[in-house]
């Protein structure tokens, strides 16, 4: 698997799970997604036939700025419910409905896992909307983790969108590194064209952030665990038929990195494991069995004696 | 560690008349029958109890899975001996693929009358279990009571598989036995 | 610091056993996700492009792949990893794709199997802190965390035996059951014993004995069936042989039957089911029925094992017999078991106090079989149920303990939970 799924699978098989089940029953499920969203699937109030969708995420409060309400109002029209206590938004699926026609329940099923999307899609929406009528708009911070920004701005006449990414651990930052200036390389590759071109700066701050307030540290030291990607994007990323995949892949990139570079601390440590098995074998094969006399028994337990 | 214990008790289903004093014949307790076929067997005129013929069928279906079986008395050795015999009429009736009661009666019958194996006969496949006879006397009476239970428990047997009619096919519940073997014997393959 | 950060994410709890993976986040009743755990991967040797090492599935997506040049791999065997390599790659996708976590964001919970060494302990631990770079990391013991699952039942609130950390874990799934003693939290790893009967062989018995005598059933589907009748209409009898009796006094309350419609044939087809519904389960209390290899019932080895352990354990390991797994989910298992082995501890007893004249009177010893509505999945739920106590984050084994100590840290994972009686 390379890249990461844009929808929430434990929402979609719980969901599948439900509508098909023989008998609706109580429901409580609660997971977590990436970048510390959380969720929950509930039936209330013993209607055990509404399946009450929420997440929450921890920036709500700067989406809600850039219309995160509107924007999900207008991909999920009448299933949002009243905000349940806790999360940052609500979605009511009613899965007798959804059990009885088959495409309402195919349009849950495509819709509601794509719950965090919708969620975080509002900044991106406004930025791509008003620079496609070459308007000037304030940088955009979207502060997704808790240490680690989103930041959506206009650059010299294109729009970026920049990462700025925490490597906790010192051997991922020589990882990323190496990681990521292949990407940056890879769009010398003729048929990569298309491909937004990428910028990648460790324990440097950019010359896009030097106006902005950002909450990375400003030190040396604290700054040699960050890094900062940034993406400059197209107009043909940006409309219509390419928005939500666009902004599926931005969204999923901080984790898709890290992802990677787990997978190839993996990789080499199966080919440590192989070289070790082999320098085993190397060793036994090597040992010098001479000295050693072998008992010898018979199958009744007489042993040889050398006389 | 995988378990080595071997189990502490039998758990397969025993005559209760065990205890029963009676006419020995063979280490064989030569117990009362509620019949009308001729015999040695004493009769049992209650009605309501069960003789060993009735126990053979409340266990045989039970008994027929297990694969030990302790003899505890002369009234098990009957319970045996009659229990492979069901299935051998099950076997019997299987092989002539009987389509109702009325052929099925003529099948066990028939084979009621055949030639027998008795203890002490080098096809008895039993002999472990039986010792065997000590003189003439013993012989016929042995021979005459499993002749006599043979009967009984065939006509006994069709009652029970030919519970939903005498027009309609045997049972399959019962006919399914005839592939477990008691006690890996039968008197017929 | 995203390490104070991962206390408020709900804990990973992932128990991987030998045919299937439970994983799924804590809080929750049941686990997210059971996929088998098998992997299936293209022949590495084939191309070097430099990603093949990403090529491959898990669960059910590998049983469905599992064409061509792909492999099926089964990582783990008798309960323990035997293949680091793809569990490594395994983890990846339970942690990436299924469970959709950054691992950096959580504290996980591990299983592992009694007498586990301790080695694989410190790999399994490398593996985590090294690739995945986790907050924290806590390895428990199965059985132990089916004890922990068995609080909240009813029978066990009643007995006043919630919180307790002793008693008797018969722990039967797929391939083997396990009887464990567990004592104070420690598993008495010399008297494990493992019956070679589970629910393979429970079906396997039922295809055999519906075969012998339902001539219709397509064969194609014959496992499926034998699959249905033993989780849908198998139970468990007081009494074989009168079983047998009621069927043919009553058939219309007793016998089943069970249809589908034959999608190659295009004909529907019909089964009874009669006798297999109480035979199945009835082989854990007579083995010999299915095979002669093995023949002593369960509630025997459960007295044997509790005989084998130390003098002082027994009563409170006869006090608390946990069951969990789903071949323990058939009705009145429970009351079964609890009549057979009360009924042989009662014999000894009895034997005793014959052998003593009369003189010496023992304590009555209690025994009590506690069933659960979790028992299926109980393992994972108990370690769902420790991982929302807030002391879980005390004992867990984090970060930057295993970058100041080193894996040695995770040979032993400290008790906790217990003692806290209702």
């Amino acid at each position: 698997m390379i890249f990461l799924e844009a929808e929430n699978q434990i929402i979609r098989e719980t969901l599948e799970k439900r509508i098909t089940a023989e008998k609706f029953e109580l429901c409580d499920v609660s997971g977590a997604d990436f970048d510390g969203a959380t969720f929950r699937l509930v039936t209330v109030d013993d209607k055990k036939s509404e399946l009450l969708v929420s997440m929450k995420l921890n920036c709500d409060e700067q989406l809600k700025k850039y219309g995160m309400d509107d924007v999900v109002k207008k991909a999920y029209g009448s299933w949002v419910a009243p905000t349940q206590e806790g999360f940052s938004v609500t979605i009511k699926v009613d899965l007798e409905a959804a059990s009885l026609d088959e495409k309402l329940k195919e349009e849950y099923l495509t819709k509601v896992p794509l719950i965090k999307r919708y969620l975080m899609m509002s900044p991106f929406a406004t930025a791509f909307d008003k620079f496609a009528a070459s308007e000037n708009f304030e940088p955009i911070t979207i502060p997704y983790r808790p240490e680690e920004n989103i930041y959506i701005l206009t650059f010299e006449k294109s729009l970026t969108v920049m990462f700025s990414i925490k490597f906790s651990d010192p051997d991922d930052v020589v990882l990323a590194r190496i990681f990521l200036s292949e990407f940056k390389d890879a769009r010398r590759d003729r048929a990569l064209g298309n491909a937004p071109s990428v910028n990648f700066t460790h324990a440097a701050k950019p010359l896009e952030l030097k106006n902005i307030k950002s909450s990375e540290p400003d030190d040396p030291k604290g700054l040699s665990e960050f890094g900062f990607v940034s993406l400059t994007l197209f107009t043909s990323h940006m409309n219509e038929k390419n928005r939500e995949g666009t902004i599926d892949k931005l969204l999923t990139f901080r984790n898709y990195l890290h992802y990677h570079l787990k997978c190839t601390k993996a990789y080499m440590h199966i080919r440590m494991r192989d070289r070790f098995a082999k320098l085993l074998e190397n060793l036994e094969a090597s040992k010098d069995n001479s000295g050693i006399v072998k008992e010898r028994k018979t199958a009744t337990g007489r042993r040889f004696v050398e006389k | 560690m995988v378990c080595f214990l071997s189990r502490m008790y039998q758990p397969a289903y025993h005559s209760s008349f065990n205890n029963l004093e009676t006419k020995k014949a063979c280490g064989c307790f030569i117990l009362p029958l509620k019949t009308k076929v001729k015999g040695p067997a004493p009769s049992e005129n209650n009605a309501e109890q069960d003789d060993v013929i009735d126990e053979v069928l409340k266990y045989f279906k039970a008994n027929v899975l297990f694969r030990k079986f302790q003899i505890e008395d002369g009234a098990d050795r009957v319970l045996i001996y009659l229990t492979v015999y069901v299935h051998q009429c099950l076997l019997r009736l299987e092989r002539k693929n009987v389509q109702n009661r009325g052929e099925a009666d003529k099948v066990l019958f028939s084979l009621a009358q055949e030639r027998f194996a008795l203890p002490g006969e080098s096809d008895f496949v039993l002999g472990g279990f039986f010792p065997k006879p000590e003189n003439a006397t013993e012989k016929s009476l042995i021979e005459g009571f499993l002749k006599q239970a043979r009967e009984e428990t065939g006509l006994r047997l069709l009652d029970k598989i030919f519970v939903d009619g005498p027009t309609q096919p045997p049972s399959k519940y019962w006919m399914q036995f005839a592939r477990h073997k008691f006690l890996n014997k039968a008197f017929e393959n | 610091m995203s390490r104070n950060n991962a206390r408020s994410n709900p804990v990973v709890v992932i128990d991987n056993g030998t045919g299937f993976t439970k994983m799924g986040y804590a809080g929750n009743l049941e686990p997210n996700y059971i996929v088998p755990t098998t992997l299936c991967a293209a022949d590495s040797k084939s191309t070097d492009k430099g990603i093949e090492d990403l090529d491959f599935h898990i669960g059910f997506e590998a049983l469905n792949k599992a064409v061509g040049n792909y492999q099926i791999n089964y990582p783990m065997k008798h309960g323990l990893v035997d293949n680091w390599n793809n569990m490594e790659r395994y983890w990846e996708q339970c942690l990436f794709k299924y469970l959709r976590c950054e691992p950096e964001d959580h504290y996980v919970l591990l299983t592992e199997p009694p007498l586990n060494p301790p080695e694989n302990r410190e790999y399994t631990a490398e593996i985590m802190f090294e690739t995945f770079n986790v907050s924290g990391l806590y390895i428990a013991v199965q059985a132990v965390l089916a004890l922990a699952a068995s609080w909240n039942s009813k029978k066990a609130l009643e007995l006043k035996l919630g919180g307790t950390m002793s008693g008797t874990v018969i722990d039967s799934g797929d391939g083997v059951t396990h009887v464990i003693p567990v004592s104070d939290g420690y598993v008495i790893g010399s008297s494990i014993k493992h019956i070679p009967l589970a629910g393979r062989d429970i079906t396997q018995f039922i295809q055999n004995f519906v075969r012998e005598r339902e001539k219709n059933i397509p064969p194609e589907e014959s496992l499926l069936v034998a699959q249905r009748i033993k989780e849908k209409y198998c139970y468990v009898c007081a009494d074989p042989a009168k079983e047998f009796g009621k069927y043919d006094q009553d058939p219309k309350k007793y016998l089943k039957s069970y249809g589908q419609h034959n999608k190659r044939t295009g004909k529907d087809w019909k089964v009874d089911i009669a006798y297999e519904q109480f035979l199945g389960p009835e082989l854990f209390f007579n083995p010999e029925i299915f095979s002669p290899d093995f023949t002593v019932p369960l509630p025997d080895v459960v007295d044997s094992v509790i005989q084998s352990c130390p003098i002082d354990a027994r009563r409170s390991l006869y006090r608390n017999i946990v069951l969990s797994g789903g071949s323990t989910m058939f009705s009145h298992f429970g009351r079964r078991l609890n009549r057979d082995i009360k009924s042989k501890v009662d014999q000894r007893l009895d034997k005793s106090m014959q052998l003593s004249k009369d003189k010496v009177r023992p304590k009555e010893i209690e025994v009590n079989v506690i069933t659960h509505p979790t028992q299926r999945y109980a393992v994972w739920f108990g370690g769902s149920m420790l991982a929302t106590m807030p002391e879980f984050f005390k004992v867990c084994h984090t970060k930057a303990e295993y970058d100041e100590i080193g894996p040695s840290i995770a040979r032993h994972s400290r008790i906790f939970g217990g003692g806290v009686a209702n």
